[in-house]
């Protein structure tokens, strides 16, 4: 059983493990002047017949990508770390402006409207990539 | 027994005078509170007063002076806030542009950004990320001592939260406040923030702000 599993992971497990996630939507906020962090947005959809958990954000452009949610308690924000992302199988969840999204901290060069950045996450245990361009919050 | 008998008499007399200044002072309540409008995010009757300050911006002190005879929008935050900060901001552009054609926030109106993070946010750089929505924007900052006398008495939190590898983010209240030109804390606008409710809300909270002065 572990041979097969461990078989099956070599030669399709990309495909198996991951099979259905899509990113839909996908925009980096152009941030304002400063050395901030920058917010990515987007849908993760999954249309596959297996749950998907999502960890471990990256992008070569940024020392850090983290998962965050913001959270309302009694008319205070708080931003939260979401280690991981579990998208049902069949289901869509939507990282928007006011909610989640992942923050990516430290980038390496300056990040303007037009530019494209490479993410990419570990999706059931595989490498999942997508594309992210930055656009200004009023153009979406 | 006839001191006992003027010690009750004086003692239903106070008993009335207090039953009759109570009462009168909850019929004064339920008045105010029945001439109360209804209108969204009005802070009446008895609405906060901002208390004296001074802070720092680009271009000096930033007080209670700076908003007196001014409507001014005030809102607490932090650049590192990489979420409702910039949204918030951008829909306050926005609230901007909706309310130029009204006469009360063309001629007197402001928008301040306080942000609640003096480690990270020096006044300069405050200066340039507001004036990246709007360059007629103000910002300022000041020491913990300084941002809680602005904060205290309005009730607005800030708290730094550490989110590891010496990085940390702040809790702040979220809400947008309205301050009219007697230093009364006269709106307060929650989350979601969208233009539209916040533009209404300012024309119809200022009109009331000038009926009752």
């Amino acid at each position: 059983m572990t041979r097969l599993g461990a078989l099956l992971l070599l030669c399709c497990g990309q495909a198996f493990a991951c099979e259905g996630i899509s990113f839909e939507n996908v925009w980096i906020r152009e941030p304002p002047p400063g050395n901030g962090p920058v917010a990515a947005y987007f849908t993760v959809k999954n249309a596959g017949a297996e749950m998907a958990v999502l960890k471990d954000w990256q992008s070569e452009a940024f020392a850090h990508a983290m998962l965050h949610a913001t959270k309302l308690v009694d008319d205070r924000v708080q931003m939260l770390n979401q280690p991981e992302l579990v998208v049902p199988a069949g289901a869509s969840v939507v990282l928007a402006p006011g909610g989640m999204h992942l923050m990516l901290m430290k980038a390496r060069a300056p990040v303007l409207v037009g530019n494209h950045y490479a993410l990419s996450v570990s999706c059931n245990g595989t490498s999942a990539a997508f594309d992210a361009a930055v656009r200004r919050e009023d153009a979406r | 027994m006839n001191d006992t008998a003027v010690s009750s008499s004086s003692k239903a007399w106070i008993a009335l005078v207090a039953f009759v200044a109570l009462s009168a002072g909850l019929i004064t309540a339920v008045l105010r509170t029945a001439d109360v409008p209804a209108i969204q995010g009005l802070l009446w009757p008895g609405p906060p007063q901002i208390s004296p300050f001074s802070l720092t911006s680009d271009k000096g002190r930033i007080s209670e002076e700076t908003l007196k005879g001014r409507w001014t929008l005030l809102f607490f935050g932090f650049t590192h806030c990489p979420d409702v900060c910039p949204s918030t901001l951008a829909t306050l552009k926005q609230v901007a542009a909706r309310l130029a054609e009204n006469k009360t926030f063309a001629d007197h109106g402001q928008v301040l950004f306080i942000s609640v993070d003096p480690a990270r946010d020096t006044s300069a750089a405050l200066a340039e990320y507001v004036r990246y929505f709007d360059p007629r924007f103000l910002a300022a900052t000041g020491t913990e001592a300084e941002l809680n006398a602005l904060t205290g008495p309005m009730g607005v939190i800030h708290a730094q939260v550490p989110t590891g590898g010496g990085e940390y983010s702040i809790d702040h209240t979220a809400s947008i406040f309205l301050v009219d030109p007697q230093l009364r804390v006269l709106g307060k606008f929650g989350l979601p923030h969208d233009a539209a409710t916040i533009s209404a809300g300012f024309t119809a909270i200022s009109d009331f702000g000038r009926a009752h002065p």
